[in-house]
């Protein structure tokens, strides 16, 4: 037994987990109320601005999640436990299901800001392609079977594929793009205060949501593969 | 042995098996051609557009049969156990991934020439020595990291139910920096520009060194049982 396992099996003893699920529940049900009613409308975009502060913390959900399958791949072949490969397929689904709200978000705004669902642009285009990539990462790991050839596999895939995640970060400033460059690094993000704090609050609320997400499903995961070598010990018996 | 004569002799073996079985050259060719038909009929372009069209159409249907290849070379290891052969042999995998990344690239390499004529008439196209040869020197640099990135994931999907499905959703994605930027630096070339040192050249060496280095470093952990 991990490390790890170790203390999620304090996590889930102590109950910690209903608190943690409850305060992620509430805390995106406030930012949300915070966001559509204590929020002033965006007076060039209107309305449809609001869709920004959820639309943000998701992309930063999948980037980070994406960062961390590549992490937990590399240390799966260094060291090849399972938990690696259990957090790296935990993030992969967190990540894609992060991925997908971007990109359901994303031409929801698009519409009324550029007139069009969707664009050829490249930060679209290659968001998308990473969209492709993770499924396909997912894909090939149902259709390995679990088999310690294909954990193997799933690994090497979540390296390469993070390679496209720069790509997708840095193609604003490589390629002339209408997507604007939010966490350009430039001083002022053109927002007033109060929306300022809004997004903070949605960066929060948002990302903590994702990570109770992330353990419960990791938890899921480990149940999953400590049940099959219990099954494989007691079959050797 | 050392790793390049191992990658030679690599090499020779999958060319003298093609030469016996001819399964690679002639269908793949006959599919360049059917693709070629194809999209010509779907688009009719007019003399103007087919200039405009020619990367992006030719890279595109290089693309497309490339899979084919990689998948053929690999099932052809597969019924023979060529593939367990190699890797029991004093054989290091870094040379196994080496001979296989380059006879496709060979192999794809061989295929593309033989298309560009065949393009060039059906397109109406009238190039000069200069363009032909800065194609040729971009499709091999496309093929390169076609060739790098494709061995490692056919390995990869090696044995994996529905691969051949799983090969294209996983292959072409990580190819459209590439497909890009050769592209880009082909109509550059036709519209006589031949700058290596402009973004899309540096995009596609880089992608190319990215992923033939990932290659090399990862087959030990595709390749381990």
């Amino acid at each position: 037994m991990s490390m790890l396992d170790k203390m999620l099996e304090r996590y889930y003893a102590s109950r910690l987990n209903t608190l943690a699920v409850t305060a992620a529940c509430l805390g995106v049900l406030g930012g949300l109320i915070r966001i559509f009613w204590f929020t002033p409308i965006d007076s060039y975009q209107g309305v449809v601005q609001k869709i920004f502060y959820i639309h943000l913390p998701c992309a930063i959900g999948a980037f980070t999640a994406f960062f961390g399958v590549f992490v937990a791949s590399i240390a799966f072949l260094a060291v090849r436990k399972d938990v690696f490969d259990d957090l790296a397929s935990s993030l992969a689904e967190v990540g894609v299901a992060c991925c997908s709200l971007v990109l359901i978000t994303g031409p929801i705004w698009a519409k009324p800001a550029w007139g069009a669902y969707w664009t050829w642009d490249n930060r679209l285009t290659t968001t998308l392609i990473l969209w492709v990539l993770y499924v396909g990462y997912l894909l090939l790991r149902h259709l390995s079977l679990e088999s310690e050839q294909g954990k193997r596999a799933a690994a090497v895939l979540g390296i390469i594929a993070f390679l496209d995640v720069p790509i997708v970060r840095m193609s604003v400033k490589w390629w002339r793009s209408i997507h604007p460059s939010v966490l350009s690094g430039q001083k002022g993000t053109g927002l007033d205060r109060p929306m300022v704090e809004t997004l903070w609050i949605s960066l929060l609320t948002f990302l903590f949501f994702f990570a109770v997400l992330l353990v419960e499903r990791f938890a899921l995961a480990r149940a999953k593969t400590l049940l099959k070598k219990v099954r494989m010990q007691m079959e050797v018996c | 042995m050392s790793t390049l004569t191992a990658t030679l002799a690599l090499v020779q073996r999958d060319f003298m098996v093609e030469a016996r079985s001819k399964e690679i050259f002639i269908p793949l060719g006959l599919f360049c051609l059917v693709l070629l038909l194809l999209f010509v009929f779907s688009l009719s372009p007019l003399p103007d557009q087919s200039r405009q069209l020619f990367p992006a159409l030719y890279l595109t249907l290089l693309a497309l049969s490339g899979i084919l290849a990689l998948e053929k070379a690999i099932e052809r290891e597969r019924r023979d156990d060529g593939l367990y052969g190699i890797v029991v042999s004093p054989v290091g995998l870094s040379s196994l991934y080496l001979g296989k990344t380059f006879s496709t690239l060979a192999f794809l390499f061989v295929v593309g020439i033989v298309s560009i004529p065949v393009f060039i008439a059906f397109l109406g196209l009238s190039l000069s020595w200069l363009q032909l040869l800065w194609i040729v020197w971009v499709e091999m640099l496309f093929l390169f990291g076609f060739s790098a990135l494709g061995t490692i994931m056919t390995l990869l999907s090696w044995n994996v139910r529905a691969r051949h499905v799983l090969l294209a959703v996983l292959l072409y994605p990580l190819m459209i920096p590439p497909l890009l930027a050769s592209s880009s630096l082909m109509r550059q070339g036709l519209n006589g520009r031949f700058e290596m040192g402009s973004g899309w050249g540096s995009l596609l060496v880089g992608f190319d060194l990215l992923y033939f280095g990932m290659g090399l470093l990862l087959i030990e952990h595709v390749l381990e049982e």
